[in-house]
């Protein structure tokens, strides 16, 4: 095994790292009064610690352990997913979605869909968003753990334990607001970290022409160091990629995702919450470097040792960051990589924590239980935070024997809703035109085309399987057309139900400056 | 500009990277649209208070300077 050995320096930063995120947290559970305070950190919070928070949400064990091996893999096609993923969406976010969920007020995606469509649309996506995200903290905690011990050779109930407990004590004392801050300090740590990994690794090779011409030597990288690959490639062509990617599933992840929006609402103004998403495109232009460079690095060391990855057995993926890790880094340096890589995994499992939270509290729970006093929500949603890290563990050691396959159908099972879910958002704030009969066949008609297009390589064989890319394509088209089509056979709602809502009947008064 | 620059800038854009042409250019596309869009955003959506900031604390000059940084590389990674 290719595990590092950290040495009493630098377990000595792990713990200062540790003990200052945990101490940070709870020093930030101070003045939660109110389910607001709690739920949206009473819309204080700065930009620049959104914005922040924003990266770092999007980044679990998986996507660090997981770009390594496929830059190794694929090369430069993966940064897509935080150019043309992530830019692209978070800058149309940016100026035109969010200012329609910030005047809303709303808490949630599955409210603003709610009251721009009916309590259905709502309760359906609501559910879809609870089951993903409780499902999500279990992948989140047995990715940590396949990290640590590739990494370590931690233990599996040692790397569950440590995460759990940590992110238990200060999320469900502090809500979104520790959340947040803790956020900051984890991108500053996983950026110093990555940074490190990428600055020793260019020096051992020889800068970025060595880079080229060691990966270059090898008769299988003949796109490694593109960003667009030909139309027929199996796994990125690009029009795929530009479409599925670029057009659904980023701006659905950046749009709808409730981790990622409850952030932008907890901002201190509608001019704040837009300032965060643009700081997160910044910062967003040197994550994919930071992620995927190591890969190609890992490539032009450890190719003679690691081989042509068509032929990897299991596993031989997860050993890419770990060779590096240890072959790289210095006695100090190390403990500060790892921290890094434990911020990474902190921020992301207290953002699902957090946000599951608040979803089911806010769309299931107050819906049957109206009428109770703020501070029943508030406690509510603490007890949630602990139920859903207990649930997490438990699932979490279920899923660990045939993690690969339950990741992978939990990434489909999303795929199915995130077209559709895109679509109900696109037409609800963009035409006035939009029915909630409509959204209703266009649900159905956009999930049910993601199923048919999946169930392809069950059916006609492995050979006919549909990239997941365009299933959220057509999906999402599907959507698009079963709605428009209904909503335009079906009555139209009253300009006034609509104000606030739709982009284009203009709001009176802005209740948020 | 001359026929010829136009050829000489045309050849110069294909040379860039060695990626597909059309795909190159679909991807550079979406991003000048995207540029063209913040451009002439309308205030309002810019800042709702319709306040003018410098530019340091403009959020449209940010978001164009990641557009930008965006099509050049795609234009030479590609």
């Amino acid at each position: 095994m290719d595990t590092a050995r950290l040495q009493p320096f630098d377990i000595a930063i792990v713990a200062a790292y540790l003990l200052g995120v945990t101490a940070l947290g709870l020093w930030l559970t101070r003045g939660i009064k109110t389910s607001r305070d709690y739920f949206l950190a009473g819309k204080s919070l700065p930009w620049w610690a959104v914005g922040m928070s924003l990266v770092v949400s999007d980044i679990g064990a998986k996507d660090m352990i997981g770009l390594a091996a496929d830059g190794y893999r694929y090369g430069l096609v993966m940064m897509n997913f935080d150019f043309i993923g992530c830019a692209f969406p978070v800058l149309a976010a940016a100026f035109l979605f969010m200012p329609f969920l910030w005047i809303a007020g709303v808490y949630t995606v599955p409210e603003y869909l709610g009251r721009r469509y009916n309590s259905t649309v709502r309760t359906f996506f609501a559910l879809i968003w609870s089951f993903f995200m409780m499902g999500t903290v279990g992948t989140i905690l047995v990715s940590a753990a396949v990290m640590f011990e590739a990494l370590l050779g931690w233990s599996f109930w040692w790397s569950v334990g440590v995460t759990a407990v940590l992110v238990g004590v200060y999320t469900t004392a502090g809500g979104l607001k520790a959340v947040v801050v803790t956020d900051v300090l984890s991108c500053v740590v996983l950026i110093a970290g990555a940074a490190l990994i990428c600055i020793l690794g260019f020096d051992r090779v020889g800068g970025w022409e060595g880079l080229q011409a060691t990966i270059g030597q090898l008769d299988w990288t003949e796109h490694h160091f593109h960003l667009v690959l030909p139309a027929d490639h199996p796994a990125f062509p690009w029009p795929a990629v530009l479409l599925g990617l670029g057009f659904v599933l980023g701006p659905s992840y950046w749009i709808g995702n409730q981790a990622i929006v409850q952030r932008t609402l907890g901002a201190g103004s509608q001019n704040q919450a837009r300032a965060s998403y643009v700081f997160c495109a910044v910062l967003k232009l040197v994550f994919p470097v930071l992620l995927v460079l190591p890969g190609l690095i890992g490539l032009a060391l450890f190719s003679d040792r690691l081989g042509n990855p068509s032929q990897w057995s299991e596993g031989v993926a997860n050993r890419v960051l770990p060779l590096l890790v240890v072959n790289l880094l210095p006695t100090g340096i190390l403990g500060l990589v790892v921290g890094a890589f434990l911020a990474g995994v902190l921020a992301n499992l207290d953002s699902y924590i957090n946000s599951a939270s608040t979803l089911v509290v806010t769309d299931l729970y107050r819906p049957l239980a109206p009428n109770r006093t703020d501070a029943h929500y508030l406690r509510v949603g603490q007890a949630l935070v602990v139920v859903f890290l207990l649930m997490g563990v438990v699932f979490a050691r279920m899923i660990q024997p045939v993690f690969g396959s339950v990741f992978e159908a939990f990434q489909t099972f999303m795929t199915f809703f995130q077209g559709p879910l895109l679509a109900l958002l696109l037409l609800g704030m963009l035409t006035r035109r939009a029915t909630s009969t409509g959204a209703l066949i266009g649900m159905i008609l956009g999930v049910g085309t993601a199923v048919v297009l999946h169930s392809a390589r069950f059916v006609l064989g492995p050979q006919h399987a549909v990239s997941y890319l365009w299933v959220a394509w057509w999906s999402f088209f599907a959507a698009i057309v079963g709605t428009v089509v209904v909503s335009l056979v079906t009555r139209p709602y009253d300009e006034d139900r609509l104000r606030g809502l739709v982009c284009w009947i203009p709001i009176h008064e802005e209740s948020q400056g | 500009m001359s026929t010829e620059l136009w050829m000489i800038a045309a050849g110069a854009a294909v040379r860039i990277g060695t990626g597909p042409f059309w795909g190159k250019a679909a991807f550079v596309a979406v991003f000048a649209a995207l540029l063209v869009w913040l451009l002439f955003l309308p205030a309002r959506l810019i800042d709702s208070q319709g306040v003018r900031r410098p530019w340091w604390r403009n959020v449209r000059f940010w978001a164009i300077l990641v557009t930008i940084t965006q099509i050049g590389v795609y234009l030479v990674l590609g």
